[in-house]
């Protein structure tokens, strides 16, 4: 079953001279419980896909449905509630709220819905993740693998249907990394979720349902 | 649901409030200066209102809210059982004397609302006792409780009106400010009846409302089921009298606009900036899925949470600021020695936060309305720092380019700031125009009279004309001014005189003594013939379009006959107007004295000693002639309008000075005089009331102007930290890091100036053309004010990035390269 479906994206920055293409026109299906990995060389267009996939930035040309529906003919307030139920984010920095410590920033997605807290839920995630101990601190006051961490328990609270992330773990020794994607593979496998990640990681590729690769704004064939 | 919601934008609202404290100090000063302006601004006015609208009540003789007519105690006690009303008073009005006082029944409470509380004694209930004010008795020529008088009045019934003169015993002694004779119930009722009157046409109930308002005192007497017709409101409390006027009004809505501005330009510049350093924290929301309303509502509940600690502060020190000014403002109008009603009224601070929080709300909603459409790309690129260090031969010239470029990053807040300053300059500028052209002399060759002493009632002062001082007044007031130049003014006031009987062509006629013919200033003609026992002469104005040698015709009215211009029939009353002519139609005939007098001389004006202090408009003759003349025409039915003397020597003069001060200080109602002493006090009043409050609004403005600015560095420090450590690590010395800041602050300065100085311009020569105040041949507009407040201003530019660079910067450069805001 398709939950997540691009046609014909396209995406330019700028104009005239510095007019960049950044992507060329992607067609991409991913089938729920998937696990995609994106790869590609810097500046091919990772992360502008990750985005227009996202509904964080709207495409110059072409659409993207999510569970069979156009987010683009959605206005910016929609979109934001739809990314809020359905899309977890993590990024490779500048994930959290300073102002809010470990536990609010894991719940602020569902509080900001005014939805009902799955208690469990969220306890069974903070347990997987490791970070019992550090929900009352401050993200200033925790280490970069445990920022993603929590980033991690942030985009998995609400169970949304699918996890976009962007080198997650960009920022992580080889150790904490493989840490992380497992804690990654499990929560989302129990959950029956959907991830799109783009990794640089080769063994973390490896690990992948799919492999995409993507050069200069266009997806190549293996 | 929705509290769940609401409790995490709380939160949020809360936290990053919370890590930005310094910030938030300047916005709450902010805030606080901007509601202590409108505070101020409210308490003055309406106090003014209050102070103003007690007058006109003192002048009605009453200060109830409303009164209704044909009304007995059974009504009065049906009031008192409606729980907004309160004041509940009676009172049976019987009549008048010649000398406006009013004859009538009252009970303690309609007394206490008629400014008639006895300051003695007590309230008559006797028929032959009575109540009077300690000014009608002094006026009489004194007594006391126990002593007796006797009370000439008028009766004015529906079908009769009589004269009745009766002597009473005073029973009680009320203040000055009662221009009632009150008398028993019962005597009331028997002089009524006793003329054939039903006493009820003449008792009405006075009442106050708990929260006045037109409406409620018409519904009130609906629900006592009084006809509304016989319902009045107090003619100073009704709307169409408010006695700020238009032009209050206007001025209240132009300095609102004018402070509005001034908080706008600190509010907006505070929010603006916040919301452009926190773009990536915004984006970042949105990549969580915080929708742009959420984001609006979390900016204006961060307004909200400021506006809570800012306003009542503003609140409380307005109040105070605009109670403390009040007294210099009335100094300024002709209602000098009113009893001043500081106006504690919860709609000023009610009105007064409610304006400030639309300011407030204003001035955030714009930066919010950013913040909520920042894109969630923003929140990605993070790592934008882009520094462009061109390697420059003169190490000065390219600190200076760069303070230059980094002013013109954020062109909306640079400009803001300037504005801000630029403000506070031409405000100060016109203070000090105002000051420093306002010119003793010239003001009091404009305004002082002639003479060294005027004295008279204080209704002569302000053009009333009401009150007049009695003959044995005058001499007690003159034994104690040693004078070989002195004599008084009288008037006619009260009863009309005209040119040839024409009713459209009135004549205003002042008497004088001839010790006081000298200051008269001849145009053209000979004033002698006036000194002359027995002369006919009289000089009038130039306006009068009269020559000398003209012979002129004044008729002194007694009453008038209306003549029907159709039939040529003369009736000697309007009730004698047969009901099938057109009234609009009649014609006015004077009847009175006729006099023919000779004109012997022109003057440009009256003497600026006895000038009386109003004029009738259109063709009017101003005249003067001598008291002899004014006794004859009027059949000595003139009034004292003002005493007027020149000391024979200085110390004389003093001695004249110290009596009048203390006369009139000891009796503000009754007496007030006018000399070059009084003038110079007055002009050192109104130039300290101007030096007080603009000094005040300039103080303000240039606070929050100051504050525009240190905010502007501030955060212009803060949010470029990691770029000034990245400035620092490819080997920007700290001195030259700061020498660039400074340069900022520098601009900022030199920019302000520039920018104010043509404006200042502007408004002053706008100014000069109150002349009043200043001669036209040596006032002058100046920039000097700006000028030489470059030097503080460029300190304050270099003194502020200099201190809080040296607060901000961590401890090391790493650190600072660290830091994500
Ligand atoms: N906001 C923007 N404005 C202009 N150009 C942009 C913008 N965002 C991305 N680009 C350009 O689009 C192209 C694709 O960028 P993108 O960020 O998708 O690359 P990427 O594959 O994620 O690279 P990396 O692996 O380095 O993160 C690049 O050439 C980039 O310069
Ligand atoms: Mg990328």
């Amino acid at each position: 079953m398709t939950i997540l479906r691009a046609e014909g994206l396209k995406k330019t920055y700028g104009k005239g001279d510095s007019k960049v293409n950044a992507l060329r026109g992607v067609n991409l299906e991913v089938n729920k419980g998937e696990f995609v990995a994106i790869v590609g060389t810097s500046g091919s267009g990772k992360s502008t896909l990750l985005h227009m996939l996202g509904g964080l930035d709207r495409p110059t040309e072409g659409k993207v449905f999510i569970d069979d529906k156009d987010i683009f003919k959605l206005k910016d307030e929609a979109l934001t509630i739809l990314r809020r139920r359905k899309i977890g984010f993590v990024f490779q920095s500048f994930n959290l709220v300073p102002v809010l410590n470990v536990m609010e920033n894991i719940l602020l997605p569902q509080e900001l819905d005014g939805a009902k807290i799955d208690k469990e839920h969220i306890d069974n995630i903070i347990s997987m993740l490791g970070i019992k101990e550090q929900l009352h601190k401050l993200p200033t006051q925790l280490s970069g693998g445990q920022q993603q961490r929590v980033a991690i328990a942030r985009a998995l609270a609400g169970r949304p249907s699918v996890i976009l992330a962007d080198e997650p773990t960009g920022n992580l020794d080889s150790k904490t990394s493989q840490d992380v994607m497992s804690l990654f593979r499990v929560t989302a496998d129990r959950f029956n979720q959907t991830i799109v990640m783009i990794t640089h990681n080769t063994e973390i590729a490896q690990t992948a349902d799919r492999i995409i690769r993507i050069e200069d704004g266009l997806i190549v064939n293996r | 649901m929705k509290v769940n919601s609401r409790k995490a934008l709380s939160r949020l609202s809360l936290r990053s409030l919370r890590a930005s404290k310094k910030q938030n100090i300047i916005t709450i000063l902010a805030i606080m200066l901007t509601t202590v302006l409108f505070t101020t601004l409210f308490t003055v006015f309406f106090s003014f209102r209050s102070t103003l609208q007690l007058q006109q009540c003192k002048e009605l003789g009453n200060r109830s809210y409303a009164c209704v007519y044909n009304a007995d105690e059974d009504i009065a006690d049906k009031l008192r059982g409606v729980p907004d009303v309160e004041n509940v008073g009676r009172t049976i009005a019987i009549g008048g004397t010649d000398d406006r006082q009013s004859v009538a029944w009252m009970d303690a409470t309609c007394a206490e609302m008629s400014f008639s509380t006895l300051e003695s004694g007590r309230l008559p209930e006797a028929a032959d006792e009575v109540a009077v004010s300690r000014a009608y008795l002094t006026s009489i020529g004194g007594g006391d409780i126990g002593s007796e008088i006797t009370i000439d009045y008028k009766v004015s019934g529906l079908a009769s009106s009589c004269e009745i003169s009766e002597t009473f015993t005073i029973c009680g002694i009320s203040g000055n400010d009662s221009h009632c004779i009150l008398v028993s119930e019962e005597y009331a009722s028997d002089v009524l009846n006793a003329i054939g009157e039903d006493p009820l046409v003449f008792s009405s109930v006075v009442f106050d409302l708990k929260a006045p308002s037109e409406m409620r005192a018409f519904s009130v007497a609906e629900e006592i089921g009084v006809n509304g017709d016989s319902v009045v409101v107090n003619p100073a409390y009704a709307s169409e009298s408010d006695p700020l006027g238009a032009e209050g009004y206007a001025a209240i809505v132009v300095l609102m606009l004018l402070i509005f501005f001034t908080g706008f330009l600190i509010i907006y510049n505070i929010f603006q900036i916040t919301v452009a350093n926190k773009v990536r924290d915004y984006g970042l929301l949105k990549t969580i899925g915080v929708t742009s309303r959420q984001i609006r509502k979390i900016v204006r509940k961060q307004s909200l949470i400021l506006c809570l600690i800012g306003i009542p502060i503003g609140l409380i020190a307005g109040y105070l600021i605009g109670v403390s000014m009040l007294p210099m403002v009335l100094a300024q109008t002709i209602y000098k020695n009113m009893e001043i009603v500081s106006g504690f009224n919860i709609l000023v601070f009610i009105g007064a936060a409610v304006i400030s929080l639309i300011t407030v709300f204003v001035s955030s909603s714009i930066p919010g309305r950013k913040a909520s459409k920042v894109s969630p790309i923003e929140a990605l690129r993070y790592n934008e720092v882009k520094v462009s260090l061109r390697k420059k031969k003169k190490v000065d010239a390219g600190i200076r380019s760069m303070a230059m470029a980094n002013l013109g990053r954020n062109k909306v807040r640079t400009a803001l700031v300037v504005l801000s300053i630029s403000l506070a300059m031409v405000l100060f500028d016109t203070l000090c125009i105002f000051v420093d052209n306002m010119d003793m002399n010239s003001y009091i060759q404009s305004t002082a009279p002639s003479m060294d002493f005027i004295v008279s009632t204080p209704e002569f002062f302000t053009g009333d004309h009401n009150e007049f001082l009695t003959a044995s007044e005058i001499d007690e007031i003159a034994s104690h001014i040693d004078s070989d130049h002195c004599g008084c003014a009288y008037s006619t006031l009260g009863d009309m005189t005209f040119v040839n009987a024409d009713i459209d062509h009135p004549a205003l006629v002042v008497g004088v003594d001839g010790g006081l013919l000298d200051e008269v200033n001849v145009v053209e003609g000979d004033i002698y013939p006036m000194y002359e026992e027995g002369s006919n002469d009289i000089v009038v104005t130039e306006a009068s379009g009269l020559n000398v040698g003209d012979k002129v015709t004044i008729t002194f009215a007694e009453t008038f006959n209306y003549k029907d211009p159709a039939t040529g029939t003369v009736y000697e009353t309007p009730y004698d107007v047969p009901e099938n002519v057109d009234f609009n139609n009649i014609e006015y005939i004077v009847v009175g004295t006729d006099r023919e007098y000779t004109v012997c001389a022109v003057m440009d004006q009256y003497p600026t000693s006895y000038a009386p202090n109003y004029a009738f408009v259109g063709n009017s003759v101003e005249l003067i002639m001598t008291a002899e003349q004014i006794a004859d025409i009027t059949d000595d039915n003139y009034e004292v309008m003002c005493y007027c003397a020149d000391a024979v020597s200085s110390e004389a003069a003093d001695k004249a000075e110290a009596y009048l001060q203390e006369l009139c200080e000891n009796d503000p109602g009754r007496y007030e005089y006018s000399s070059l002493e009084t003038v110079r006090k007055e002009f050192e009043q109104f130039t300290g009331a101007v030096k007080y409050i603009g000094g005040f609004l300039s103080a303000i403005v240039g606070l929050i102007a100051v504050l525009n600015f240190i905010n502007a560095i501030f955060t212009g420090i803060l949010s470029r930290k990691r770029e000034l450590a990245l400035l620092k690590a490819v080997g920007m010395t700290g001195k030259q890091l700061k020498r660039m800041l400074m340069t900022e602050g520098l601009f900022y300065a030199l920019m302000s100036v520039i920018f104010s100085m043509p404006f200042a311009a502007l408004i002053n020569l706008l100014f000069l053309k109150l002349d009043f105040f200043w001669s036209s041949a040596t006032a002058h507009i100046t920039v000097v004010p700006i000028l030489l407040l470059l030097p503080v201003l460029a300190l304050i530019g270099a003194l502020i990035p200099y201190v809080i660079y040296g607060k901000v910067k961590g401890k090391s450069i790493v650190e600072d390269l660290r830091t994500n805001e």
